[in-house]
């Protein structure tokens, strides 16, 4: 590829990666319950991010939604407009509103819109009878039961937190529990963060992994590593600027303006979606991590009996359901004006 | 990193012995001003007026000591790596709130003594007891807090209950000035300001009982 080109794509990965980064909801219960200043949480999730992305991104191949469109090949000019519309959103509801979204969702419109109006922009042998709806229908349902389970296994479990908890009788005990569950939270989220690091990079520097001209070695110094580092490299870097750049706003929002967290309703919440995505991702359920983190902080807060600012959450719920709808517009209007440019 | 480095940091076992420390001075400074002015209030019925000077100075000098242990528990150990963010925080207004108790006590006395010169209805005597009662009560609040919840809030309980005793007997008492005395109006005005102070010192004493009780309630 034309050194230019290559730079052009390997810009574009940033800028995916970016506004990946930007939407990156992890630190939040660790802000919430005051592990972390936002500050430090945003900079110690950058660096997580980075490193993530390095050294666990390097087995992933993500293949944008094809199980959505019956195992077709989107073209490359089909993939980046998917890309482009899904960074659009992201950037949109990080900024404007700090609305944690699902990548996910945004993925899975922009695909759709693509597809069905692929066959009107040259791409024959695309159209709506190509998208597979009883994928999509599965892939709805696992949307709508994701927070379900994670309020209540989130709810059940720190229950059971708050029962072992309670055998403390005193400020000095319960005091000491919540130091130790804060050491627990922050390493269970720095855990957390490096694998989504290794995970979310996948969304945004995918296609570039597959290019011929990553897949030789480069030599720095002493050095000899493969050559999708350099994407992988860029892709976390993306993240991590996005993180500290746009990202502040939506873990403020999830971490002070849903419930109040201590560092033991935080843990109990960050190791059941943890636990509900781990036993989903097994099952084969298409879950979404925003989706049971934000259910998760809400049943925790609920068990504790602290106030839940339903309008926060009304807003959070709304952004979710116009998530497939505007990205599939975005996926069309990208595509259309790539389509022009081409 | 402000945060990172308190957060590693946090869990200092001097610093917390050394606000414990001041945490319980703090709450004995607010008890001996309470019963400071309960005596007080008795050698002002009684018309010891050297005595009553002695009181109000006293009650003035732990003030300012009590005052210093706040800042040092602010300051030197709060400001550190204590504890936890959010519990710094609770600690914050629980010494804020103690020390408003110590800072009433000594209000009141300095309106006793302007009006040291004048012969106040017997029953300031007994509004400074049932405040000093309190002060009691919400020491040992305090105390539990630590150690047992569920006597903290019923020692805060305990508090709420002659806080509202305390308002009876003020209303009593300004009854009787209004409407059956022959003090002069401006004797009855510093009996006025008198138990309005006195009662106060019992209604600090039940917001930091509140405090105490929305603490042990939350944690427990």
């Amino acid at each position: 590829m034309e050194p230019l080109l290559l730079l052009a794509v390997l810009f574009l990965g940033f800028v995916v990666a970016f506004a990946i980064g930007g939407n990156d909801e992890a630190m939040s219960p660790a802000v919430g319950a005051r592990v972390f200043s936002l500050n430090t949480a945003v900079v110690l999730g950058g660096i997580l991010s980075v490193v993530g992305a390095v050294t666990l991104g390097g087995g992933v191949s993500e293949k944008v939604g094809s199980d959505l469109v019956s195992q077709q090949i989107m073209t490359p000019a089909m993939v980046f407009a998917v890309l482009v519309s899904m960074a659009i959103w992201l950037l949109i509801a990080s900024i404007s509103r700090g609305l944690p979204i699902s990548t996910t969702q945004c993925i899975v419109g922009s695909v759709i819109g693509v597809a069905i109006a692929a066959p009107f922009l040259g791409e024959p042998g695309w159209g709506i009878e190509v998208v597979s709806w009883p994928v999509v229908l599965e892939i709805f349902i696992g949307w709508i039961i994701s927070p379900v389970i994670g309020f209540f296994i989130a709810a059940g479990f720190f229950w059971l937190v708050r029962k072992l908890q309670s055998r403390v009788t005193g400020l000095a005990g319960r005091e000491k529990q919540e130091h130790i569950a804060s050491y627990g939270l922050a390493l269970f989220l720095i855990i957390t963060s490096l694998s989504r690091g290794g995970n979310d990079v996948a969304n945004a520097v995918a296609p570039l992994v597959a290019l011929p001209d990553f897949q030789d070695t480069i030599s720095i110094g002493p050095f000899i590593l493969p050559g999708i580092i350099i994407p992988l490299f860029v892709g976390g870097l993306g993240m991590a600027i996005g993180l500290i750049v746009v990202g502040r706003k939506v873990i403020k929002v999830l971490a002070t303006e849903v419930v109040t967290l201590t560092p033991s309703s935080a843990l109990a919440a960050s190791i059941s979606v943890a636990l509900v995505m781990f036993v989903g991702t097994y099952m084969g359920f298409p879950l979404s991590g925003t989706h049971v983190l934000v259910a998760a902080l809400i049943a925790v807060g609920w068990v504790a009996q602290t106030r839940v600012q339903t309008n926060q959450v009304k807003e959070i719920l709304i952004s979710w359901g116009i998530t497939v709808p505007i990205s599939a517009i975005f996926g069309v209007i990208i595509f259309a004006m790539i389509t022009a440019i081409i | 990193m402000g945060t990172f480095s308190r957060f590693f940091g946090s869990g200092d076992k001097n610093l917390q012995e050394r606000a414990d420390e001041l945490l319980l001075a703090i709450s004995k400074g607010f008890q001996s001003s309470s019963a400071k002015l309960c005596v007080g209030a008795k050698e002002w019925v009684d018309g010891n007026i050297k005595v009553l000077e002695e009181i109000k100075n006293e009650l003035i000098a732990l003030e300012r000591k009590m005052d210093a242990k706040k800042e040092e528990l602010i300051e030197d150990v709060l400001a550190k790596h204590a504890y936890l963010p959010q519990h710094t925080e609770e600690r914050h207004t629980l010494v804020r709130l103690m020390d408003s108790v110590i800072d009433t006590a000594e209000h009141a006395v300095r309106v006793m003594w302007i009006g040291r010169e004048m012969k106040p209805p017997k029953d300031i005597e007994k509004l400074a007891k049932l405040c000093w009662k309190c002060t009691d009560f919400l020491q040992d609040a305090v105390k539990y807090l630590y150690s047992d919840f569920q006597k903290c809030v019923e020692y805060t309980r305990e508090v709420d209950n002659l806080r509202e005793e305390a308002r009876d007997l003020q209303f009593k008492i300004l009854e009787y000035l209004f409407m059956e005395s022959n003090y002069p109006a401006h004797e009855i005005q510093l009996f006025v300001e008198a138990s309005h102070w006195i009662v106060k010192v019992a209604v600090q004493a039940e917001d930091t009982g509140d405090f105490l009780r929305e603490l042990a309630v939350k944690y427990s």
